[in-house]
């Protein structure tokens, strides 16, 4: 259940291929041959996030281009050809008009999911010279980005329609997208979905990928059964509205916050003013490449300062013993350490760049007092304190609007009645646009979240003794709750505790696909746990997932985590701000009523 | 875990009836009865063949340079692979491994081992360096970016082939520190050893020298002193012989030493600009390779624009330059330079006439004298 060895393992299956042409093989068996790699706009992504230049090179694969790119392509027929490609329509037609005029001299063609057999057959059509000599699906239709975290990169603006109901081609997509997950970590789940989300988008999205596990059930779900079902869990956003909120504060996350990852790459180029070096505008971040990173990107801010630092004085020793150089020994050593020691120069300087750029972030945008205030209002039962602060945060005209109004949605989402107190105390700060997106947000979210965890009303509901439980095991599970700015914990802390202890899920709020609730209570522990949340997941949720698989008290259990989009706090109210704008014709119907 | 549709593609693809296969081919019925799963091989090797042929230069260029370059690099890269593992580290372990043994006939082994790979390394960067020559050179005579493919090919090999050949030096450069280091823990340091020898050879010769002032001052008998003298002359010579072996060896490690500095400083080179390149990103390059792509077309489009202007330059400055002429021709016209011509013309025009009336005169004043 590690996305990175599966990520290897496919990698090096297409790489690795040997060539299926006799008359090839036989000069082959001595010569290094070239290989040209084929990709399409998807793959590019998902390859280059799981792989390197430097190891395809290794792989004597020296020509990489885009399967789009045909007209710019030369003709070397010598070459063997290896095409990984996504199978849409769109590229199935480009691959047909490329094996209709080939390029090079043999085709082996990869898939990233489930290829349909009319587009096999298409492809069979136009392959006149007979240059293809091996199909093969691989499933890896979605992007790594760490070892348990997965993500589809599709905004919800493009997810949904008009009715806030799915568009049905991105429903096709995701649910291909799960599938391939699925294959590709070979397990064949239960299907559970939560229930108490809106428009039925979440069933809607359980059924179809259910349905697609037993369409394929004899052909690619043909594994051995486990003692304990795995379970997928498709979740929607609205169930912890509050984490995308607040600002996040491990290394990872932070810097998806304020300068932003996509697909491992940081652009530093326009947010950093002062760049002194060319090579840093643009810096890769990847877990699986980066050891500095892998080993810093749960740690939070003042951990990450230790680390960086010691990190530095490791740096400046190599550096020194750099400086004395005599004799040819010497020389020798250096030329030895030379490569690693540049290597860790260019990490140090990335680094650097970063965390000074995320410290000068936080200093200006007075996120220090801020995050404190939005950690005590999310966590602690209702205190005028808090809102007095709250009240002077708003006045002050250092403090960005946009925060203004994500303190202000936090504390409405703790304390629905309130919200009147607030606006009207924002009146004059706050567009009013924005005031009435707090009005539609709350009761977007109160409305979905029925049986939800959010307030302190809803607790009122449970009895005496499992509320003290929960309470308890609260407690139990986060050590870290010293830290005034990671106080809150989000939702899926809750739902993972209770699948630990081998509680069956709530069946108010969870439902299994095609069966009665109450029937799917075993006493087997779940070992393998994909949890999928429509509407984006949070680096921290990212963060949570990771500390449960790593401790040792769940040591059978691995969990897999997954989101339609990686949100920072901005990503998250834009995409609300877009849902629920007023020329939204559902939003306006449900606000009317 | 993966699915393997290529028996399903290919019953597609044999139900699909072929029409451009070229039917001058009559042992392509034969192969698809011999070869099941690959029908038509030969088909397409022949198109493949005849593409090639028709194809540019480049990609002969191409597999020239896998035949003639990589090739000899590979193989020279298996044979250190081979000297490293199997003899140099056995050697390395024996010598290391305490014992009583005389070992100066291993040490001798290894330092021609050294050499040996040092040579072989230094070959390999060698035509590293020979294929990105190679590129350059493609690239000045194809100067249109159709055979883009090939240059972005060549360069990653370039870079693929530095970084195997990195490795394997850092490989045996770090065993080889190793080995430096036990030595030196070991107390076994060559360097003062060989002055110290050096030093009593000097201490001798100065013994032998007084030896031989003494026997100077002694005035013995002369039998007894050419003996001496034969047998110093003797002792000289053997110990000169012996020096100049020493001097010989001494003179061989540092012309090693200088191999191998020169060696390490082309690694550096090639390390600084290796390392300084590669940006490990696979859309990156991607990206980097398209925009290039873009760039170059627009050079190219200001190229060409700029050599059809060229013509129409050349035509525009002629009808100036003609123009201009004219223009000087005309105004030089009426000047007095051409009237002069003409007026030294219509005086020579006018003399002409002149003379010969003169001969005339003269002959005819010549025919009366003739007649007197």
């Amino acid at each position: 259940m590690d996305l990175f060895q599966v990520a290897d393992y496919y990698v090096n299956k297409i790489v690795n291929t040997d060539s299926k042409k006799i008359s090839d093989h036989a000069i082959s068996n001595n010569q290094p041959h070239i290989k040209v790699l084929l990709l399409d706009e998807d793959t590019v992504e998902t390859i280059s996030m799981c792989t390197t230049q430097s190891t395809l090179l290794e792989n004597q694969i020296y020509l990489v281009d885009k399967l789009e790119n045909q007209t710019n392509r030369d003709f070397m027929r010598q070459l063997r050809c290896l095409c990984y490609v996504k199978p849409t329509e769109g590229t199935v037609d480009y691959l047909c008009e490329e094996l209709h005029n080939p390029k090079y001299g043999e085709y082996q063609l990869f898939f990233n999911n489930t290829v349909s057999k009319q587009q096999l057959e298409r492809l069979a059509s136009s392959d006149d010279l007979e240059v293809v000599t091996l199909v093969q699906e691989l499933f890896q239709d979605y992007l790594i980005v760490n070892a348990d975290l997965f993500s589809l990169d599709i905004s919800s603006e493009k997810m949904f329609t008009e009715n806030n109901v799915w568009n049905f081609n991105i429903l096709q997509d995701v649910t291909n997208s799960l599938i391939s997950l699925l294959l590709s970590l070979k397990i064949k789940p239960i299907v559970y979905y939560q229930n108490t989300s809106n428009n039925n988008r979440i069933l809607k999205l359980a059924q179809n990928v259910s349905s697609e596990i037993n369409k394929y059930d004899k052909k690619l779900f043909d594994f051995p059964t486990q003692d304990s079902a795995p379970i997928l869990l498709i979740l929607d956003r609205s169930i912890d509205p509050l984490t995308p909120l607040l600002q996040p504060w491990t290394y990872q996350s932070m810097i998806h916050e304020y300068i932003g990852i996509r697909r491992n790459v940081v652009n530093l180029a326009d947010k950093v003013a002062d760049l002194s070096d060319k090579e840093l505008s643009k810096v890769v971040l990847s877990s699986k490449q980066d050891l500095f990173f892998k080993e810093s990107m749960y740690l939070n801010f003042g951990d990450l300062g230790d680390k960086v630092k010691n990190y530095l004085t490791d740096y400046k020793e190599k550096t020194k013993s750099n400086k004395n150089i005599q004799t040819i020994n010497d020389i020798k050593e250096f030329i030895a350490k030379f490569p690693e020691f540049k290597k860790l120069s260019s990490n140090v300087a990335k680094h650097m760049t970063i965390v000074g750029e995320l410290d000068t972030q936080l200093k200006k945008n007075q996120i220090w007092s801020i995050s404190e205030l939005e950690q005590n209002v999310s966590v602690h039962s209702d205190e005028n304190e808090d809102y007095q602060t709250i009240l002077g945060l708003f006045k002050d005209p250092q403090i960005a609007n946009f925060y203004k109004l994500k303190l202000a949605l936090i504390y409405c989402l703790r304390f629905e009645d309130k919200i009147q107190d607030v606006t009207n105390s924002l009146s004059g700060i706050l567009p009013p646009d924005d005031i009435n997106f707090i009005y539609r947000f709350i009761k977007y979210f109160k409305k979905n979240n029925s049986g939800g965890t959010l307030g302190g009303e809803s607790n009122k509901n449970d009895d005496l003794l499992s509320g003290l439980a929960k309470k308890f095991n609260h407690t139990l599970h986060t050590k870290q709750a010293d830290n005034v700015y990671m106080q809150h914990d989000p939702e899926l802390l809750n739902i993972l505790v209770e699948l630990s202890q081998n509680k069956p899920l709530d069946p108010s709020k969870f439902s299994k696909v095609g069966g009665n609730p109450s029937s799917s209570s075993t006493n087997i522990l779940p070992q393998d746990i994909v949890i999928f949340i429509v509407g984006g997941v949070t680096l921290e949720e990212a963060r949570i997932i990771h500390e449960f698989n790593n401790s040792a008290k769940n040591a059978n259990m691995r969990v897999i985590l997954g989101g339609t989009i990686i949100h920072n706090t901005k990503s998250f109210i834009k995409e609300c701000k877009h849902m629920l704008s007023p020329n939204n014709p559902s939003t306006q119907l449900t606000d009317l009523l | 875990m993966f699915r393997d549709r290529t028996n399903l593609y290919l019953s597609y693809r044999r139900t699909f009836p072929r029409f451009n296969i070229p039917t001058n081919l009559p042992d392509s019925t034969n192969t698809t009865a011999k070869e099941e799963g690959i029908p038509m091989l030969d088909v397409v090797d022949s198109l493949k063949q005849d593409s090639s042929i028709l194809s540019s230069p480049s990609n002969e260029q191409l597999t020239m340079i896998t035949e003639n370059i990589l090739k000899p690099i590979d193989e020279k890269l298996n044979t250190i692979d081979d000297l490293i593992d199997n003899r140099l580290l056995r050697l390395y372990k024996k010598v290391m491994l305490p014992g009583f043994q005389d070992r100066t006939s291993d040490i001798d082994q290894i330092e021609e081992l050294n050499f040996q790979i040092i040579k072989y390394l230094q070959i390999c960067s060698q035509s590293v360096q020979l294929l990105s020559q190679e590129n350059e050179s493609g690239s000045v005579h194809n100067n249109n970016n159709n055979n883009n493919g090939i240059t972005i090919i060549l360069v990653n090999l370039g870079k693929a082939y530095a970084r195997k050949i990195q490795i394997k030096s850092t490989k045996f450069r770090l065993l080889q520190n190793n080995y430096l280091k036990f030595l030196n823990n070991d107390d076994f340091k060559p360097l003062p050893t060989a002055s110290d020898k050096s030093s009593s050879h000097n201490e001798e010769s100065n013994t032998l020298l007084d030896i031989d002032d003494n026997d100077d001052d002694l005035l013995l008998l002369e039998q007894e002193e050419q003996q001496q003298r034969g047998q110093l002359l003797h002792h000289t010579s053997n110990f000169s012989t012996k020096y100049l072996q020493q001097r010989d060896e001494e003179i061989t490690q540092l012309a090693k030493g200088v191999l191998e500095v020169s060696s390490i400083f082309k690694e550096l080179q090639q390390l600084i600009i290796d390392q300084g390149t590669v940006i490990d990103r696979i859309d990156y390059n991607l990206e980097m390779t398209a925009s290039n792509l873009v760039h170059a077309q627009k050079e190219l489009n200001t190229a060409t624009v700029y050599q059809k202007k060229e013509g129409k330059c050349k035509v525009v400055f002629l009808l100036i330059l003609l123009v201009l002429c004219l223009f000087f021709f005309i105004m030089l016209r009426p000047g007095s330079s051409s009237k002069t011509v003409v007026e030294k013309h219509k005086e020579f025009i006018v003399e002409q006439p002149q003379q010969v009336q003169e001969q005339t005169q003269e002959q005819e004043q010549l025919s009366p004298q003739e007649l007197y």
